[in-house]
C-alpha cells in the first residue's frame, strides 16, 4: 500500500479528483484514498478535506437537480395512485451505525417522510459502546421528528462489527419483515412501505409460506446487482440468523441474495429508489467509518475465497429454507431452472425430510426431556469418570451401557454432556476433508519454530493448568490458550505473533471456532485418564509440534501415535485417553473447529459463546435458589430467594455472626462483636 | 504422588453413591421409575450398596436392615402414646394461633413434586431451638424425658405439615444409622407413605418407626392438612463407638452454614443493614463479571421462566 512512498500530495489530489468520473473509480484509487486518509497526520493533511469539499458540492448539486425533484414527483404520483387495499406489514429496519449520527438522522427522516404509514415501522439501531458520538445518538433517538415511527430503539453494545450487529438487532425485531439499512442510505421515492405491502401481497398469492427476500429496485442496478435485502420473519426464523458472521466485510448481503436465488424467492420491489450515498461512488465524503470498514485487497480476496468455499454451507442453508416452503403448485418438475448454481450435487443429506420424522412432542415437554437428559448425562458422566479414576474400567463400561440402554447416549464410548443428534459420529476424521489442514501443514515449520522459541523462556506462557486437573492421574499438563470464548487471548498471543497471523487466515478455527486454540505440553509419565469432551458439535485438530517416543492417544477403540507436522482430527466427545511413557515433553497445538455436519441453530448457539455463558450463569442462579445477579462496584453479588434469605438470616442470628468468607479450604468468620 | 491412594476404595464408593443417588433422584423426579430401578440394580451389582431400595450415602455395615422396625422394641413409644392427647392439643392449638412457627420452608424442597410443606424444628444439631420451643412448652417437657430423642438424638424433632395434593418423590435418607419416628397428630384420609415395598397409612396417636435410608415416598390425596411430629433416634444396633461419632458429628450451626455455602456455590455471606449480601465462588464470579462487562450489563433477574438482563448505566 502506498503509505509512505506514495505520490506527492498534489498528485494524490489530482488522482482522487479524477474519481468524480466513474471510469476512474478503481480499486487502486480506493487504496490511494485509504493511504491518504491513514496518513492524516502526515504531509497531505489537506488532501482529504479538499476532496471531501468537492464531493459535498457534487452531492448538493445532485440533491437539487435530481433527488429533490424525484422526491416531489414520486409524492404526487403516489397520491394519484390507487390500487386494491392490501394488508399492511409490520416492518423492522435494522441499522448498525458508527460515528455518523447525522447520516442516521438523514436516513430516518427520509424514511419517515417518504413512508405512507410510519407507525407500523420500527427502527432498530446498533451503536458501539465506544462510539465517540454516543450522546448525539441518544439525543437523536429521542428526536420528535422520529416519533412517527412505532419505536426507535438504540441498542448500545460492544463493537462487534456489522454482521453481528445486524443479528443482534434482528433478535430485538418484532416486525414481519426485516429490512437491512445503513446510515449512508437515503430513501427518495414516496410510498416505499405501501410498495412493499403490494409486492408481499403479490408474492403471497403464489407462495402462502412467506419465505421471501425482497429489495428496492428503481433500475439503479443495470448489471443485475441488488443490495439491502429485506427478508420475511419466516426466513429469519428458519435460518436462525440474519447475516452470516464469518466474513470480514460485505459478503453478508451477497450470501443472503445467493440463498434467495437458490430457492427462487428473490423479489425486486420495482420503482422505489433508495440511494446509497457511498464514498466509493463519490456520493459521500471519505470519513473514519469508511476507513474502519475499508477492505484491503487481501482481506477482500480472502472473503471472496471464503464465499466460494462456503457454497456447501449456502446450499445447506437454502435447503433449510426450502423445507420451510410449502409445496409450490406453480412449480413443474423439470420446468424452468432457477438462476443459481445447480444444487443437487452440492447438497449433502442432513436429516430426513420432516414428513418422515415422528411427531414432535410439545415444546415444553421437549424442554423438560432435554433437561432430564442433561442432568442424567451429568451424573452418569461423573460416575463413569469416577470408575475410570478408580481404575475400574469395566464398571465404567457397565454404567455407559446402561446409559445407552436408557437413551441417555447413543454410543457407550461417545458420552458428551451436550449431544447434538444427527451428526456423523466417527472417532477419527479424515484430515483431507478439511481444506485448512494442508495450509497448517505447509506452515508447520514456522509454527514449530515459534513455539520452540517460546517454551522454557522466562515468560513462557505455557504453564501448568488447573482447568482439567481432575483428568490427570499423574504427571503434569501445561497449557496456554491463544484463543478462547470467541476471542484472541492477547497476553498469550503476543508471544506467538507468527502463529496468530497464520491461524487468522483460517476462519474455521477462529471466527467459526466454538472452542479454543491451545498449546498443550505433557511431561513424561503423565496419564490423562479416559474422558469425553463436553460436546459432539466440535472436532479437535491436533498439530503435533514435538513428539518424543512413548506417547500415545486412544480415541474410542483406536490407539494412535502423533506424527510431527501431520494433523490429526478427532471427535473428542468419544472417550479418549493420553499416555506418555517416554522421556521428553510432548507438545501439540490444539485447535477446535465446528463439526462439519452442524447446521442452523446449533451452529449459531455454539458460536455465540455468550449464550452458553449466559446459560451457565442462569443455571447457577436456578440451582442455588437465587433470583438475580448483579455487578456491585467490583463485586458480583447474588440475590437470594426470600425463603433462602430468611434461612440465612436465621442461621446467622443463631450463631451471632455478621459474615463468612470461604477462601479455598480456609474460612474467615466475621462476628458481630469483632467490630468494636 | 497421589494422596488419594489411601482409602481410595472408600472414596470411590462414596463418589459412586453420591452420583448414583443424584442420578436415581433425577429419574424419580422425571417419573422414570424403571430407569431409577435399573440404576439401583447396577449399583448393587457393582457393590455400591447391598440392597437396591436402601441407598444411603453414609452406610454402616452390620446394622439390622429392616424398613419398618417393630415399635414395641422401644420403651418410649408407650410413653409418647400415653402423653399423646396433651401433645396433640398443644400442636393443634399452635397451628391455629397467630405466630404459628410452622412455616413454609425451602429446605429439601427439591423432594416436592407437588404441593408444599411447612415445618418447625423443636430440636436440631443437638440443641433445642428456643424460638420454636416457646410455642410448645408441654411437648418439649414431655420429650425432654426421653434421652433417646434429645440428648442422644443424632437428628431432629420437628412438626411437619403437608397440604393436600402434596407428593414427595421416592428418596432415601442420608444414613442407616438413624431411625425415624412419626407421631401422627392429624391424619385425614387420603394420606399415605410407602417405605421400601410397603405402603402404609398413619393412625393418629400411634407411633410409626421406619428406617429412612430405605426408599420412601409420601402422597396426600385428601382434602385437609396432614400433621406429624417427627423424631429421630440412633439405630439400636449402633455400637457405642459409632454412636459417639455420630453424635459428635452433629454439625454446629457454623458447620451447617459452611456446608450450605459450599453446596450453593457461595464464597461469601455478609449481613449489611439487615440485608443478606452473597458473593458467588470465584469461578462463577469471574464468569459473571467477564460476561456482564463484555455485554454491557449491570445484572440479571429471574422472573419465572424469564430472565431480565439489566443494561449497565451509561459511563460518564
Amino acid at each position: 500500500m502506498p503509505a509512505t512512498d506514495g505520490p506527492s500530495p498534489m498528485r494524490a489530489l489530482g488522482w482522487l479528483l479524477l474519481g468524480h468520473l466513474a471510469r476512474y473509480r478503481t480499486a487502486k484509487l480506493q487504496d490511494l484514498a485509504t493511504a491518504t486518509l491513514r496518513d492524516a497526520g502526515g504531509r497531505g493533511t489537506w488532501v482529504v478535506p479538499t476532496l471531501n469539499a468537492t464531493i459535498r458540492i457534487r452531492h448538493a448539486g445532485r440533491q437539487a437537480l435530481y433527488l429533490r425533484p424525484r422526491q416531489m414527483i414520486s409524492r404526487i404520483a403516489a397520491s394519484a395512485r390507487t390500487g386494491p387495499a392490501v394488508p399492511a406489514q409490520q416492518i423492522s429496519v435494522l441499522c448498525p451505525t458508527r460515528d455518523r449520527p447525522a447520516g442516521l438522522y438523514r436516513l430516518l427522516t427520509s424514511m419517515a417522510r417518504t413512508a405512507v404509514d410510519p407507525s407500523r415501522i420500527e427502527i432498530l439501531c446498533y451503536v458501539d459502546s465506544d462510539d465517540p458520538r454516543l450522546a448525539a445518538y441518544r439525543r437523536l433517538a429521542a428526536s420528535r421528528r422520529l416519533r412517527r415511527f412505532a419505536r426507535v430503539v438504540l441498542h448500545v453494545g460492544p463493537p462487534v462489527g456489522v454482521p453481528p450487529a445486524w443479528n443482534t438487532l434482528a433478535e430485538l425485531a418484532t416486525g414481519g419483515y426485516l429490512a437491512m439499512a445503513n446510515d449512508d442510505q437515503l430513501y427518495v421515492d414516496h410510498g416505499w412501505d405501501v410498495a412493499l405491502d403490494r409486492r408481499v401481497a403479490q408474492v403471497a398469492q403464489d407462495h402462502p409460506d412467506r419465505v421471501a427476500c425482497l429489495y428496492f429496485d428503481a433500475g439503479q442496478y443495470p448489471d443485475g446487482g441488488c443490495d439491502f435485502p429485506i427478508v420475511s420473519r419466516d426466513w429469519y426464523a428458519t435460518l436462525g440468523y440474519y447475516a452470516p458472521e464469518l466474513f470480514q466485510q460485505w459478503q453478508a448481503e451477497r450470501w443472503i441474495f445467493d440463498l434467495a436465488r437458490r430457492i427462487d424467492r428473490l423479489y425486486p420491489i420495482p420503482g422505489i429508489f433508495v440511494d446509497h450515498l457511498h464514498y466509493q461512488d463519490y456520493k459521500a465524503p471519505f470519513d473514519a467509518t469508511y476507513q474502519r470498514h475499508r477492505m484491503t485487497r487481501e482481506k477482500s480476496l480472502a472473503d471472496q475465497a471464503l464465499f466460494i468455499r462456503t457454497a456447501p454451507e449456502r446450499a445447506r442453508a437454502a435447503e433449510l429454507l426450502r423445507r420451510a416452503m410449502t409445496a409450490d403448485p406453480a412449480r413443474i418438475p423439470g420446468g424452468q431452472p432457477s438462476e443459481g448454481p445447480p444444487m443437487a450435487e452440492t447438497i449433502q443429506p442432513v436429516e430426513p425430510p420432516p414428513a418422515h420424522r415422528p411427531a414432535p412432542a410439545r415444546t415444553d415437554d421437549t424442554g423438560t426431556r432435554q433437561y432430564i437428559l442433561q442432568t442424567a448425562r451429568r451424573y452418569y458422566g461423573n460416575l463413569i469418570d469416577a470408575w475410570h479414576y478408580g481404575g475400574r474400567p469395566e464398571e465404567a463400561r457397565a454404567c455407559a451401557d446402561l446409559a445407552v440402554e436408557q437413551g441417555v447416549w447413543e454410543h457407550p464410548l461417545q458420552r458428551a454432556r451436550e449431544h447434538v443428534p444427527g451428526l456423523r459420529a466417527t472417532p477419527l476424521h479424515d484430515p483431507d476433508d478439511f481444506w485448512f489442514v494442508g495450509y497448517l501443514e505447509e506452515h508447520y515449520p514456522q509454527i514449530r519454530a515459534e513455539i520452540e522459541q517460546v517454551l522454557d523462556r522466562p515468560a513462557d506462557p505455557v504453564r501448568p493448568t488447573t482447568d482439567d486437573n481432575a483428568l490427570i492421574r499423574r504427571g503434569e499438563w501445561k497449557q496456554a490458550h491463544l484463543f478462547r470464548d470467541g476471542q484472541w487471548q492477547e497476553d498469550v498471543c503476543r508471544h506467538f505473533p507468527a502463529i496468530r497471523a497464520i491461524l487468522a487466515q483460517i476462519p474455521e478455527v477462529t471466527t467459526f471456532n466454538p472452542g479454543v486454540i491451545t498449546v498443550s505440553r505433557v511431561e513424561p509419565g503423565t496419564h490423562i485418564m479416559p474422558h469425553c469432551g463436553p460436546t459432539n458439535a466440535l472436532l479437535r485438530v491436533h498439530l503435533p509440534i514435538r513428539i518424543p517416543p512413548g506417547v500415545w492417544l486412544r480415541v474410542a477403540d483406536h490407539t494412535t501415535v502423533w506424527q510431527e507436522g501431520r494433523c490429526l482430527v478427532f471427535d473428542d466427545s468419544f472417550e479418549h485417553e493420553v499416555g506418555h511413557d517416554g522421556t521428553q515433553d510432548r507438545v501439540v497445538l490444539i485447535l477446535d473447529t465446528l463439526h462439519p455436519d452442524l447446521g442452523g441453530d446449533h451452529r449459531a448457539r455454539l458460536l455465540q459463546r455468550r449464550l452458553t455463558t449466559e446459560e451457565q450463569i442462569i443455571a447457577f442462579l436456578r440451582d442455588g435458589g437465587f433470583t438475580g445477579v448483579a455487578k456491585n462496584g467490583d463485586h458480583i453479588v447474588l440475590q437470594p430467594e426470600p425463603g433462602l434469605r430468611d434461612m440465612i438470616q436465621r442461621y446467622m442470628r443463631a450463631t451471632g455472626i455478621d459474615g463468612v468468607e470461604l477462601r479455598g479450604d480456609d474460612v474467615i468468620w466475621h462476628r458481630a462483636d469483632d467490630k468494636a | 504422588m497421589n494422596g488419594r491412594d489411601s482409602g481410595s476404595e472408600r472414596y470411590l464408593t462414596q463418589v459412586a453413591r453420591t452420583n448414583y443417588s443424584s442420578l436415581i433422584d433425577t429419574w424419580h423426579a422425571a417419573g422414570h421409575t424403571e430407569h431409577a430401578r435399573a440404576c439401583a440394580r447396577l449399583a448393587v451389582a457393582q457393590g455400591v450398596w447391598t440392597h437396591p431400595l436402601q441407598r444411603d450415602r453414609d452406610h454402616l455395615a452390620d446394622l439390622t436392615a429392616d424398613p419398618l422396625p417393630d415399635p414395641s422394641r422401644f420403651w418410649f413409644v408407650d410413653h409418647l402414646e400415653q402423653r399423646f392427647p396433651e401433645i396433640q392439643a398443644e400442636v393443634r392449638g399452635v397451628l391455629a394461633a397467630p405466630g404459628n412457627p410452622v412455616q413454609p420452608t425451602v429446605e429439601d424442597d427439591w423432594l416436592l413434586q407437588a404441593g408444599s410443606w411447612r415445618q418447625a424444628y423443636l430440636f436440631r444439631d443437638g440443641r433445642w431451638q428456643e424460638e420454636t420451643c416457646r410455642h410448645l412448652p408441654v411437648t418439649r417437657a414431655i420429650l425432654a424425658e426421653i434421652p433417646e430423642v434429645t440428648t442422644f438424638s443424632p437428628g431432629v424433632i420437628l412438626v411437619s405439615r403437608l397440604t393436600p395434593g402434596t407428593r414427595i418423590m421416592p428418596h432415601c435418607g442420608s444414613t442407616n444409622a438413624v431411625l425415624r419416628i412419626h407421631l401422627p397428630i392429624t391424619v385425614p384420609s387420603g394420606a399415605w407413605i410407602r417405605v421400601a415395598d410397603q405402603t402404609l397409612t398413619w393412625q393418629e396417636g400411634r407411633c410409626l418407626i421406619f428406617d429412612d435410608s430405605f426408599e420412601h415416598e409420601v402422597g396426600h390425596e385428601g382434602t385437609e392438612d396432614r400433621v406429624v411430629l417427627i423424631l429421630d433416634i440412633a439405630h439400636p444396633d449402633l455400637d457405642p463407638r459409632h454412636r459417639e461419632r455420630l453424635l459428635a458429628n452433629r454439625p454446629s450451626p457454623e458447620e451447617r452454614i459452611l456446608a450450605f455455602l459450599r453446596q450453593r456455590g457461595i464464597a461469601q455471606v455478609s449481613l449489611r443493614d439487615g440485608d443478606v449480601l452473597l458473593t458467588p465462588e470465584p469461578a462463577m464470579a469471574d464468569l459473571a463479571d467477564r460476561y456482564l462487562t463484555s455485554a454491557g450489563l449491570a445484572g440479571a433477574e429471574l422472573d419465572g421462566d424469564q430472565v431480565h438482563w439489566r443494561p449497565a448505566p451509561e459511563p460518564g
